[in-house]
């Protein structure tokens, strides 16, 4: 192996597919990024294995990492509210998440799993988004979700949330 | 129809239980925990995934993305889900509107604002009963007090010169 290629790491998914990608890409992961300073230089011989990600997802999201690797890192480990409160999603992201409810529920346990806080994010507000403005039962469609409340379960929460007129 | 007995004891229950979401959250958990084992079998049989086949802490965080009235909905489409909701925003009025609700009236005054309106989003949730509320005509917003009544009770209101009426957004 020649010298450069000492920044490119090796990613194996669940389903036994090497994935080779740059060092500082695969950072994005703060899993990988501890796994690394935890490894030293073995991590770099040695192929890193991501079990629980299968290689279109693994590969769907180091596609991520690429065009984000240069985000301030800052933005990253940002718990504040500010992160919070808006949904809004920047175009590229939008266009990345544009994948069939599988594929992005995948990438959600992915970024979950590999620990890429700003992905995650990027998939709990597609989610968000995809909920807006949905009655009850067209989100149970959206997501595949089976009602189990009786109608009189659905009776005493309109009583609760004083919904139903109180006479 | 419950009597206002029953309503009442109903509420004063819920405000002598302070910890009442707090083990509704943990039997949340549970049955989360529950459904993932058994789901695992027919997941192969269903093509598509369910929202809840994702871990507990992200469906929170989804929550977390929602106006009060889109969490309300979420909340409503099934028992496990309902808890989160209302740990969130509990007891959300009917006339909840997002700001597109108000903006909707300047800039597309025909539009159909009923998906910026809880009670809107809730109209066939709550059916065969309807949602009676006025709206104040100056300000665009509705009023408070509003909810849902059986038809027979409407028509009652309306024949004693109530000011309630059936209201589409």
């Amino acid at each position: 192996m020649a010298a450069s290629e000492s920044t490119r790491i090796t990613l194996v998914s669940n389903d036994g597919a090497e994935v080779h990608v740059e060092r500082n890409v695969a950072e994005r992961s703060m899993l990988i990024k501890n796994m690394m300073e935890d490894l030293g230089e073995a991590a770099m011989t040695q192929s890193v294995p991501i079990p629980n990600v299968n290689e279109s997802v693994l590969k769907k999201v180091i596609e991520w990492c690429e065009h984000h690797k240069n985000d301030p890192p800052a933005a990253a480990d940002d718990d504040s509210d500010s992160r919070k409160k808006t949904t809004d999603i920047e175009e590229w992201d939008q266009k990345f998440m544009q994948v069939d409810q599988e594929m992005l529920f995948e990438i959600i346990l992915a970024s979950n799993y590999l620990d890429i806080k700003p992905l995650l994010d990027v998939g709990c507000k597609t989610v968000a988004n995809m909920i807006k403005g949905k009655s009850p039962e067209e989100i149970r469609k959206t997501f595949n979700i089976t009602n189990d409340f009786t109608p009189e379960e659905e009776e005493q929460i309109r009583r609760e949330n004083e919904w139903a007129e109180d006479r | 129809m419950a009597s206002s007995r029953e309503i009442a004891v109903a509420k004063s229950t819920r405000r002598s239980e302070p910890g009442g979401v707090r083990r509704q959250l943990l039997q949340l958990v549970n049955k989360l925990n529950r459904k993932k084992g058994s789901t695992k079998e027919s997941k192969n049989q269903t093509k598509g995934k369910s929202l809840l086949d994702l871990p507990f802490d992200i469906i929170f965080e989804i929550f977390d993305y929602l106006h009060p009235i889109h969490s309300a909905c979420l909340g409503l489409t099934c028992k496990a889900l309902y808890p989160i909701h209302w740990s969130l925003h509990p007891k959300i009025p009917l006339h909840t509107a997002t700001l597109d609700y108000v903006w909707a009236r300047y800039l597309a005054p025909f539009s159909n604002r009923r998906k910026h309106i809880l009670a809107g989003l809730l109209i066939d949730w709550a059916s065969p009963l309807i949602w009676s509320i006025e709206e104040d005509r100056e300000k665009g917003k509705p009023h408070r007090g509003s909810c849902f009544m059986t038809k027979e009770r409407h028509r009652e209101l309306q024949a004693q010169g109530k000011k309630r009426f059936r209201f589409y957004v």
